[in-house]
């Protein structure tokens, strides 16, 4: 979705390039963990996350449009960067891993906290990021971290 | 990242000092000394101990330290009004054990938790946990908290990376610590009492969670490993 800025884009850059710095600076230990950096170019981190338990692996496109006001957002992408659609078989669905958006169509999002289409989630408006933005569980990396493990947990299958 | 400088007060001027265990002699260094003159460790409500260069004290920011010179004398290891209630292997001790002089040697503090053959740690927050060698002499402080750990002549400890909250952060483990203490240890204060809500993963092992009930060494972790911490339940819905 394309929308006018919030944040100026220098600020929301300066602001994401700094909660991404330590798999920027160091990216063999988060390749080591199964989380592969892609590419960064602002406001997109590309990062290929290890799918072992389907012997897969899967891009994942973070946006920090408007970062820190807003979320950042998060898709699975192709190797072209474009949105990787359920019903391929290539992407997760269950336990959090959801397949379509609010009004019915097709598309991957994540149902975790600190995500931004889980905030934008009209079920969701009970924890707002604005609450727990600074709370270092919901950093970037760590939602990368978490979201790589939960991938790789027991109930979620191809879609 | 690890913290890298703290302040300390010496003779009412700040100055800055990484913190961990801290030998005398740097403090004496920073305090600039002359030879008669002697550097104490401020002790709220007791007397305060001086520092011999050899010593070994626990810094964490915000310690004060005032030149004395040497009028009156005050002991090396002086006898203190209040013997600390330092903490070790998770009590306070009792009472009964408390010592009752400033400073105590590692091997002093083994042989209170009870157990033979057993390395003594220091569990420093936000940094790498610190092993205390036996003639180690260390300067109690009452938020000192020590734990032992069999020992084992070989892997004594693992030096390795926890990844956290997107920081990753350098850590010594005991190599007999268990899966669960060494994700106790690394997680921040305010969540360690909920420490059976996360997993610890080794990047180098899978990516499957460590059995908390095993030691480090048993679960395959090893010098050099990338661990990570994530939360059992990701709360996806």
């Amino acid at each position: 979705m394309n929308t006018a800025a919030i944040v100026h884009p220098r600020l929301a850059q300066s602001s994401f390039g700094r909660a991404i710095q330590p798999l920027l600076t160091r990216p063999e230990k988060f390749e080591t963990l199964g989380i592969k950096l892609l590419d960064f170019s602002f406001p997109y981190l590309d990062v290929e996350l290890d799918w072992h338990l389907q012997g897969a692996k899967l891009a994942l496109r973070v946006d920090g449009t408007d970062f820190p006001y807003r979320p950042v957002g998060g898709w699975w992408i192709d190797l072209n960067g474009a949105p990787l659609l359920p019903g391929s078989q290539q992407v997760p669905g269950n336990n959090g891993f959801h397949l379509a958006y609010q009004d019915g169509q097709p598309g991957c999002w994540f149902c975790f906290k600190g995500w931004r289409e889980y905030h934008d989630h009209m079920s969701h408006q009970d924890v707002s990021w604005a609450s727990i933005r600074r709370d270092t569980r919901y950093s970037v990396l760590q939602m990368v971290t978490q979201l790589h493990k939960d991938l790789n947990s027991a109930g979620v299958c191809r879609a | 990242m690890p913290i890298k400088a703290v302040h300390i007060i010496i003779d009412r001027e700040q100055r800055s000092l990484t913190p961990g265990a801290v030998r005398g002699q740097a403090i004496i260094n920073l305090a600039s000394v002359a030879a008669s003159e002697q550097v104490l460790l401020e002790v709220t409500g007791d007397i305060d101990v001086p520092l011999a260069p050899e010593d070994i004290l626990f810094i964490r920011g915000g310690e004060k330290f005032s030149i004395g010179d040497g009028h009156p004398h005050v002991d090396e290891n002086p006898i203190v009004r209040k013997p600390v209630a330092v903490t070790l292997n998770d009590q306070p001790l009792p009472e009964s054990c408390r010592p009752n002089r400033a400073k105590v040697t590692g091997a002093e503090l083994k042989s209170m938790s009870g157990s033979s053959g057993v390395d003594l740690w220091v569990d420093l927050d936000g940094l790498a946990d610190e092993v205390i060698e036996d003639g180690d002499r260390i300067i109690l402080q009452v938020q000192d908290r020590f734990f032992t750990v069999q020992r084992e002549l070989e892997d004594r400890f693992y030096e390795v990376t926890v990844i956290l909250d997107g920081e990753d952060r350098d850590h010594r483990f005991p190599a007999m610590m268990t899966v669960r203490d060494a994700t106790q240890r690394s997680l921040p204060p305010r969540d360690r009492a909920q420490v059976n809500e996360f997993d610890l993963a080794d990047g180098n092992v899978g990516t499957a969670p460590l059995n908390p009930d095993l030691t480090l060494k048993q679960a395959g972790v090893r010098d050099g490993h990338t661990l990570s911490i994530t939360k059992k339940n990701g709360g996806g819905g």
